[in-house]
């Protein structure tokens, strides 16, 4: 019992972070009907920059005594910052006067995301940078089941933010806006509200949100390298995909399963064997629902 | 660009026959005189692509490499088709219709094998673009062709890679080399093929993006698969294939591949694989059996990327489940995307130019990979279906939509 529990809240923790980054995807796709394959990237380079954004602070915190909350705090707007001005500049640059051609900004995403890895191997280097530790890290035991400060903080600061989503895609004009527009492209502007901001606010929370999973990972697996993004990349877009892309709390649901489905597959076979595992468990889910567990089938008219 | 445009109309008016022409001259000149010019260039041996390397590496051979270049090609080639271009309407009415494809082919071939055949960096480079060339066109059967998307091609690639090798260091015997290779190959391009039917069969009810999940997982489900096979070397790999792929094979399966595919899309099974793209409902509305149809277009794809798995075995000798990742599928929908969609000529030349650009710009190290998506993204910024979307060089297009549209070369 205490090891299921234990393997709960690991899933937990993997789960969260893959959904703070599946949100991204689904966000994008709802907006814009494209995969944003650049996704994973962009978390890299939030973990990136939440690195050095941590090194520097963490020095400056030593000499003139700023509390740990607030080093986390600004480590994480740093890099919220830096990742919303690249994904933003990337939007612009390769995506949007690609905007009517689907399968051409597919491809030009792929091109921007070998490009950020490759950027960040010029940049740092191919080392694998450790990651600071911002919060002192203690376990507690709780029944037998050991959980650490940093564990509690990640599925703190991804609830936070899961809920300051769901309130800014509910409650405000703008994500009013963006449900709009993953309803009916067309009409929208229609309205008089202009498609190019909400693509942009659209971008920034995403990368805001894979930012945040760039920090929370590099706490969590605590090594930092150019190409860290690629399967997590891949791994959080078959949670999106899994949840029903386009729906974000399918991205949410979705991300949670896959990290149930990775850790408890880790646990009952061999750990070599993980990927196949839940690459066939996904596969089986897609095959009874072909468009993801919240996703609805367009009907489509000849 | 008028001074651009004004050289390309130039080059345009002499047909491409009188250039194979002309290259195959400039082939046998460098092959006799190419050592002796660059010896007395100053140059360290005859510069293998075309010396492109050898100036990233030192500045200071630029004149040499373009002494040579000049000398070598351009000016050759240039001489020798203007000089041949009278005599080409004439020599193409002579060559009965039937065999004037297998003229065109057995000319390129001798063109290649001359420029490449006594040069081991090169014939290197060529058996690569042979394999490069194969899955670029197979994959664009599903990307292009069929609308759907898929990024697992490297998975297929895998199985017929592994199922050749295997039979041809295990069960064929070693002294027949060349003669059961073939077999070895199609026998990996018919287990690849099968495996398809993994993309297949899913494919009649997820459609779209989420398709496109089901052939990463395929791609997965297949590496992993072969990292868990210990008896197959597992995640060490497998080794111990003979140097079978050279020029003659990688060139025939690639002109095989491009001619099969081409055919296979003008066919009627293959229009109905364009009108699936096109609007599947419709399509079946029209009588169009929509599931036979992608179980065909996936397996036909995937049976051509595990042939090009089984040439990529023999010609690096050594093969390991990650080779067949997702980072290799992503390179064969570069070169599928930049080429050109539902285009054999664009497959063609999205192969031979990202081939080439990687070899070339390998002394840029991790610069290569900046600036190669930069020129992709940038290509696609000025052409969004890639070089030859939905185009096709007139010596692939049918005949009778050539002569009642005009000729869709370019």
């Amino acid at each position: 019992m205490a090891y299921f529990l234990q393997q709960l809240i690991n899933a937990i923790q993997l789960g969260s972070i893959y959904a703070l980054i599946a949100l991204g995807y689904t966000m994008v796709y709802g907006v814009l009907r494209f995969i944003n394959f650049a996704h994973g990237d962009i978390f890299m380079v939030g973990a990136l920059l939440a690195y050095f954004a941590a090194g520097f602070l963490l020095r400056l915190a030593s000499r003139m005594a700023i509390p740990a909350v607030l080093v986390f705090m600004g480590t994480m707007l740093f890099s919220m910052a830096g990742t919303t001005l690249i994904a933003l500049l990337i939007e612009k640059v390769a995506y949007r006067p690609l905007r009517q051609y689907r399968l051409s900004v597919v491809i030009t995403a792929l091109g921007m995301g070998v490009l950020l890895e490759h950027m960040a191997l010029v940049i740092v280097g191919p080392w694998r940078l450790s990651f600071p530790a911002l919060v002192a890290s203690r376990v507690y035991k709780v029944a037998g089941v050991s959980i650490s400060t940093i564990q509690l903080l990640i599925i703190f600061v991804s609830i936070v933010l899961m809920v300051i989503l769901e309130l800014i895609v509910q409650k405000t004009k703008q994500g009013m806006a963006m449900r709009a527009i993953s309803y009916d492209r067309e009409t929208l502007p229609l309205m008089g509200v202009s498609v190019n901001q909400i693509v942009s606010l659209t971008f920034s929370v995403s990368s805001c949100l894979a930012a945040a999973g760039g920090l929370l990972y590099g706490h969590a697996y605590p090594i930092v390298e150019p190409y860290m993004g690629i399967m997590v990349g891949w791994k959080s877009f078959i949670s999106a995909v899994v949840g029903g892309i386009g729906s974000i709390r399918g991205a949410m649901l979705g991300g949670f399963i896959l990290g149930f489905v990775e850790i408890g597959a880790g646990a009952v076979f061999p750990s070599r064997m993980r990927d196949l595992i839940s690459f066939v468990v996904l596969m089986s889910v897609l095959l009874v629902r072909p468009t993801g567990i919240f996703g609805v089938a367009r009907r489509q008219k000849v | 660009m008028p001074q651009l445009d004004k050289l390309r109309s130039h080059l345009a008016a002499v047909p491409a026959l009188a250039y194979l022409f002309g290259f195959l001259v400039s082939s046998t000149i460098e092959l006799i005189a190419g050592d002796s010019l660059a010896t007395l260039l100053g140059l360290p041996g005859m510069p293998s692509l075309f010396g492109i390397t050898l100036v990233q590496r030192e500045l200071l051979m630029l004149p040499s490499v373009f002494a040579y270049d000049v000398l070598i090609y351009v000016l050759p080639i240039y001489v020798v088709a203007r000089l041949c271009a009278p005599f080409i309407p004439k020599l193409t009415s002579r060559i009965p219709e039937r065999f004037s494809a297998p003229f065109y082919v057995l000319l390129a071939f001798l063109v290649v094998q001359l420029w490449g055949g006594h040069h081991e960096y090169r014939s290197l480079v060529l058996s690569l673009m042979g394999v490069n060339i194969v899955l670029a066109a197979s994959l664009n059967l599903i990307n292009g062709y069929m609308g759907e998307f898929s990024v697992g091609h490297a998975g297929f690639m895998g199985v017929g890679a592994y199922v050749a090798s295997i039979l041809t260091v295990w069960v064929f015997p070693r002294s027949l080399g060349h003669l059961t290779f073939p077999l070895a190959l199609l026998a990996g391009g018919a287990c690849a093929g099968l495996a398809g039917l993994l993309v297949a069969i899913p494919s009649f009810k997820i459609r779209g993006d989420y398709l496109a999940i089901i052939t990463l997982a395929v791609n997965y489900i297949i590496k992993n698969g072969i990292e868990n096979i210990e008896r197959i070397g597992g995640s060490r790999g497998f080794m111990g294939m003979a140097k079978l792929t050279n020029i003659p094979w990688a060139f025939v399966w690639s002109a095989l591949t491009v001619w099969l595919i081409r055919n296979f899309v003008l066919s009627p099974r293959g229009r109905a694989v364009v009108a699936i793209r096109e609007d599947e409902i419709a399509a079946e509305t029209m009588t169009v059996n929509t599931r036979y149809t992608k179980i065909v277009a996936f397996c036909l794809s995937s049976f051509f990327a595990g042939i090009a798995g089984g040439l990529f075995a023999h010609v690096l000798l050594y093969i390991n489940p990650s080779t067949f990742s997702l980072l290799k599928s992503t390179e064969v929908l570069v070169m599928v995307y930049l080429g050109g969609m539902a285009s054999m000529s664009g497959s063609l030349i999205g192969a031979v130019t990202f081939t080439l650009l990687l070899e070339m710009l390998r002394p840029l190290e991790v610069w290569k990979w900046v600036l190669i998506p930069m020129l992709l993204v940038a290509m696609l910024l000025r052409r969004h279906a890639g070089l030859m979307g939905f185009r096709e060089f007139s010596f692939l297009s049918p005949r009778e939509e050539a002569k009642s549209y005009g000729s869709a070369s370019d």
